[in-house]
């Protein structure tokens, strides 16, 4: 091609060669693009003349479709969550407020909140025994009077509340 | 078979077949408008194959508003444009000048069967912004109406041919710089 084909007021339009398509398809490719195709829809060749297929149904299809996956990823994601929630025992959690859980909690001794306890090791409760402590009144009284001061009696009993 | 005819066999149920005739009427002329867009084969194919895939999807949907062909263009050049958007961002991040790299591809593509002027003249057209390729390739080398083009990208024809000026002046300064 001659350097000077632009400058003798040529253009793209006037040359017809141009306008052919200069690439290629790999051999076979064409021949075998209408097959490959409808096999990608699962159409077989030969067999589309004989099967009629409702258009109604194929409409419902593409409408509810979106709406049948959306659905699923919300199970899936329901699903997920509350398998984490189960896994890490969230779920049955009694809440902060639930006073009736704690003094339950409290009362069988799981949770040492009392003014006694906190004082002794000594009397802890045995969380293997479903029977409630029995304890001497006077007896506890006394102990706490050989070992604690007035003053130091009442610094526990402020701190505990 | 006339696109009417194929309408017409999709509205009696014949979906299979009306499909069918759709792939065996447009498969190749797709297939070349993409291969043109993108140029490498293996992209081409990909970008067809989902062309066609959402237009088996999309049939029940199509309301005849505009001619068969026209519709179908338009998905497969909607297809080309999102993957050429797509391999430009990915450029960006890579640093990499996505028209350069069309440009040394085509030069070292075994399937590119042109002279020295066609391969600078696709080099030109890989330096086009996407949307004024696709409508130079469609009015260059498809000879499509710009109403029918004024259909597929959606596109005034005032503004498509304002574009298409825009796109021939670009490529003619580019063949002269070629030294054409």
């Amino acid at each position: 091609m001659s350097k000077s084909y632009m400058d003798q007021q040529h253009n793209i339009h006037d040359n017809p060669n141009l306008k052919r398509n200069p690439f290629k398809a790999p051999e076979g490719y064409l021949e075998s693009l209408e097959e490959r195709i409808l096999s990608l829809v699962g159409i077989v060749e030969g067999e589309e003349s004989q099967e009629v297929v409702t258009p109604s149904r194929g409409r419902w299809y593409v409408i509810l479709k979106p709406a049948f996956v959306l659905a699923c990823t919300f199970g899936v994601i329901f699903g997920m969550g509350y398998g984490v929630l189960r896994l890490t025992n969230t779920l049955n959690r009694p809440s902060d407020t639930d006073d009736s859980y704690y003094a339950t909690m409290i009362e069988k001794g799981l949770i040492k909140s009392s003014f006694i306890y906190s004082i002794d090791e000594d009397l802890e409760y045995d969380d293997f025994n479903d029977e409630d402590p029995v304890f001497d009144e006077e007896e506890v009284v006394t102990w706490l009077a050989t070992q604690y001061s007035s003053m130091e009696l009442a610094q526990l009993y402020y701190e505990e509340k | 078979m006339e696109d009417s005819d194929i309408i017409g066999l999709y509205k009696s149920g014949q979906t299979e077949r009306a499909f069918t005739f759709i792939v065996r009427k447009y498969g190749e002329r797709l297939y070349w408008h993409i291969r043109q867009m993108v140029i490498d084969h293996n992209d081409a194919d990909d970008i067809l194959q989902e062309t066609f895939i959402k237009v088996w999807n999309a049939l029940p949907a199509f309301r005849e508003e505009s001619k068969l062909y026209t519709w179908l263009y338009r998905i497969a050049t909607n297809e080309s444009l999102t993957f050429l958007k797509r391999k430009k961002i990915r450029a960006t991040f890579t640093f990499r000048d996505p028209d350069a790299d069309m440009a040394s591809f085509i030069e070292s593509d075994p399937l590119f069967d042109g002279d020295q002027l066609q391969l600078s003249l696709q080099k030109a057209i890989a330096t086009l912004p996407p949307k004024q390729k696709s409508v130079f390739i469609m009015r260059y080398f498809h000879e499509i109406k710009y109403e029918d083009i004024s259909e597929i990208m959606g596109i005034s024809v005032g503004a498509l041919k304002a574009s298409y000026h825009h796109a021939f002046n670009k490529v003619q300064e580019y063949l002269k710089k070629e030294g054409y």
